[in-house]
């Protein structure tokens, strides 16, 4: 096998020759390469970051609104608890329907992957990637004494009544539909 | 041959060996001597600068992840409290390194101490190392903007440009007149033309596997991972480019190695060794996630970033050591292997038969008991599944007493093998040490691969001087030739032909000493000598009386 053009040692053969002018153009579009693949690996990255951004805006929402919904003046009047003059009880899906209807303060999240609304899943989807960036409002109910875990948590339900208190855990949908806990906020 | 002992260990340097600087010299020279000059061995100047070099490194990550606010805000003060430790040691380093100006030929070449101050400030490092500390100082005087601080200490980076440059220069004066592939071959392969930029060029590549599988084990604790995320993106990316780059780099120019000279078969030789696959592997799945991600999800694949780890065993002999004493004691290795598994479905078989019928969800099936076994006759023991019967407790008892002394033998083989191999490597050097002598000198190139053995064997220098004098006791009797074992008198010819020589006398004396008359009728009547030998003694002893008579 013959060897490269440079193999020679001499003293007189100190300069550049084209197979290293090649190596090194190769070598420079391989870190072109690897820049880009790690720049669209940091769109990404900054994409999640955005909608764990939008997970704990709506974690801050909530949890001023666990707070102040029960005060008789609260503006949303879906997301309070059923008073007496009411015909059917205040449920989750009014409420959601009030908080992220324009302009209302959680309507514009907008979902980064998509550049759609963020809306609400019941899971993260990593067969179909239909759930990139989308979010989970899950309720967590303790379970009967004597169970091995302390709550239950399923996803919050159009239907769920919300006259109570609610132990709401956040969940985001990452770019590759892997979910990323945000917060457990009390409702 | 007399051997100067004196002479040799002069020059022989175990990995504990010191610099011998006079305590009686003037303290400033002294301390220049100790510390900070690059002429003298093994002194503390390359500690110094390492440590220093470490220093302004973590002083960097500092700075980095002072822009998280989620790890900033509540360790402030720890950030602080390591702010002052540095600028207080980069002010201990900057004011010694002025106050021993005058011993460097550098700045007081002509003899003047003022001078030699001035020249040392106005030197380019000295400023770089004053703009790295005076920042500091001057927010305690003047309001200075929190982010201009930080760029201004920034600049402490620049001081590893101090070790940076001197190590670039003895690199282009080692490879004057070469060629730039051997230039390349010479910063990533060890060999006589990479001096200090070389270790450096490891070193850089160390320190990128460490924060890279640093950052892989991060990752994997949930809450640092949700605040540090897109900062492991950005190191991921980088470590792949510099790791990337070097696998290129080992490519191209390991046609420079011994071995490897071909362009194609060398390169494929050298990608296919356990090295560059290792390097390989380190990359891969950065590239084949991004790249197939839409295709599948191949999320699994980080975990293997973790590969990158192995890339240090290039920097360490352990390894080598280790696959050496793999390779050598395969064969009872898998012996052992093989006795262990027939253990192992031997028991889980018997498990079966004894628990199957009072614990059917336990031990449903032969391969489902198998766990159960490696975990009894391993001595793990668990307990999420034990025997219930009285059967199944009987042969458990037995079965763990033998799984103890089964199990240790693959232990027991790699521990003594490890220490033969040491015992090995030890003996090839003092045979080494054994041809070296041979000329009764040490020269300075048998000296330094004597160094780099005993830094490779982590031998001090009591160890090496050990060594030696046994290799030169060795070589002292090696003129004895009686006393060494025969297959060394083979060894070498004129040993051989000594020791024939010794052996007739013998036969000669004892011919003398003897009645030759009864030993010669002792030997034919019990036939204990051949026709052949009696021949020979008769030969011999008759030339002896042949000599003797004329």
């Amino acid at each position: 096998m013959a060897n490269d053009d440079n193999n020679d040692n001499s003293i007189d053969n100190v300069g550049m020759t084209n197979t290293d002018r090649a190596f090194l153009v190769f070598l420079f579009g391989v870190l072109i390469l690897t820049a880009w693949l790690g720049y669209e690996a940091y769109l990404e990255g900054h994409r999640t970051e955005t909608s764990k951004q939008s997970g704990e805006t709506w974690a801050k929402w909530l949890t001023t609104a666990g707070t102040e919904r029960f005060n008789k003046d609260y503006a949303i009047s879906a997301c309070t608890p059923t008073d007496a003059n009411s015909n059917a009880p205040h449920v989750w899906g009014d409420c959601l329907k009030a908080i992220t209807t324009k302009p209302a303060e959680l309507s514009n999240l907008i979902n980064p992957f998509t550049l759609e609304p963020i809306t609400i899943v019941a899971a993260c989807d990593k067969e179909e990637h239909t759930t990139t960036g989308q979010m989970i409002i899950e309720k967590a109910l303790p379970t009967p004494p004597g169970s091995a875990v302390p709550f239950d948590v399923t996803a919050l339900t159009d239907s769920d009544v919300i006259d109570k208190k609610l132990q709401i855990h956040i969940t985001i949908c990452d770019g590759g539909d892997y979910p990323i806990k945000i917060a457990e906020v009390e409702f | 041959m007399d051997v100067k002992q004196d002479d040799i260990r002069g020059k022989i340097r175990g990995h504990d060996y010191r610099a011998e600087i006079s305590t009686d010299l003037p303290f400033r020279k002294w301390l220049y001597s100790w510390l900070f000059d690059p002429k003298i061995e093994f002194n503390y100047q390359k500690e110094v600068e390492n440590w220093i070099a470490l220093l302004i490194v973590v002083n960097l990550m500092a700075l980095l992840f002072e822009q998280v606010p989620q790890i900033h805000e509540p360790h402030a003060l720890l950030f602080h409290v390591f702010d002052i430790f540095s600028v207080i040691v980069f002010s201990i380093e900057y004011l010694m390194r002025l106050y021993v100006a005058p011993e460097d030929e550098e700045f007081n070449s002509d003899n003047k101490k003022g001078l030699a101050y001035l020249r040392y400030m106005k030197s380019p490092f000295a400023i770089v190392d004053f703009f790295s500390v005076a920042p500091f100082y001057l927010q305690a005087f003047l309001p200075v903007d929190l982010r201009m601080l930080r760029f201004l200490r920034l600049l402490r980076i620049l001081k590893i440009f101090r070790i940076l440059i001197p190590a670039y220069q003895q690199f282009v004066i080692a490879n004057k007149g070469r060629t730039f592939r051997q230039k390349m071959h010479a910063l990533v392969f060890p060999s006589e033309y990479g001096g200090s930029l070389q270790g450096l060029f490891d070193t850089f590549i160390v320190v990128w596997v460490i924060i890279s599988v640093v950052s892989v084990v991060l990752e994997s604790v949930t809450a640092i991972e949700y605040i540090l995320h897109i900062q492991f993106i950005i190191v991921d990316a980088i470590a792949v480019g510099i790791f990337t780059m070097e696998y290129c780099m080992r490519l191209y120019c390991c046609v420079e190695e011994p071995g490897f000279e071909s362009a194609v078969t060398g390169r494929f030789k050298q990608a296919k060794s356990s090295s560059s696959v290792i390097d390989f592997l380190a990359i891969l799945p950065f590239f084949l996630e991004i790249i197939l991600h839409h295709l599948m999800d191949l999320r699994f694949l980080r975990v293997f970033r973790l590969m990158r780890l192995l890339k240090l065993t290039r920097y360490t002999g352990a390894t080598a050591t280790l696959t050496k004493v793999i390779a050598r004691e395969m064969p009872v290795l898998g012996a052992s292997a093989f006795i262990m598994l027939l253990l192992v479905i031997l028991t889980a078989s018997l498990g079966y038969l004894f628990e199957h019928d009072a614990q059917p969800e336990k031990f449903d099936n032969i391969p489902q008991s198998i766990y159960w076994a490696v975990i009894t006759l391993a001595s793990v023991g668990y307990g999420d599944i034990s025997p219930v019967t009285a059967g199944g407790r009987i042969m458990t008892i037995f079965l763990a007493l033998l799984g103890i002394g089964i199990f240790a033998i693959p232990a027991a083989l790699l521990s003594s093998a490890f220490t033969d191999q040491l015992r090995i490597e030890r003996e090839t050097l003092t045979n080494a040490l054994y041809e070296m002598l041979s000329d009764g000198i040490i020269s300075e190139e048998e000296a330094e691969i004597i160094n780099l053995e005993a830094k490779r064997l982590h031998l001090s220098e009591e160890d090496v001087n050990r060594l030696i004098d046994k290799a030169r006791k060795e070589r002292e009797l090696k003129d004895d030739v009686s006393v060494l074992p025969l297959h060394k008198i083979a060894a070498t010819s004129e040993h051989a032909v000594e020791h024939y020589r010794i052996l007739i006398s013998q036969i000669r004396m004892l011919g003398i000493m003897t009645d030759r008359e009864r030993f010669e009728l002792v030997a034919i009547k019990n036939s204990r000598l051949s026709a052949q030998e009696l021949d020979l003694w008769r030969q011999i002893q008759n030339n002896e009386s042949e000599s003797s008579s004329s």
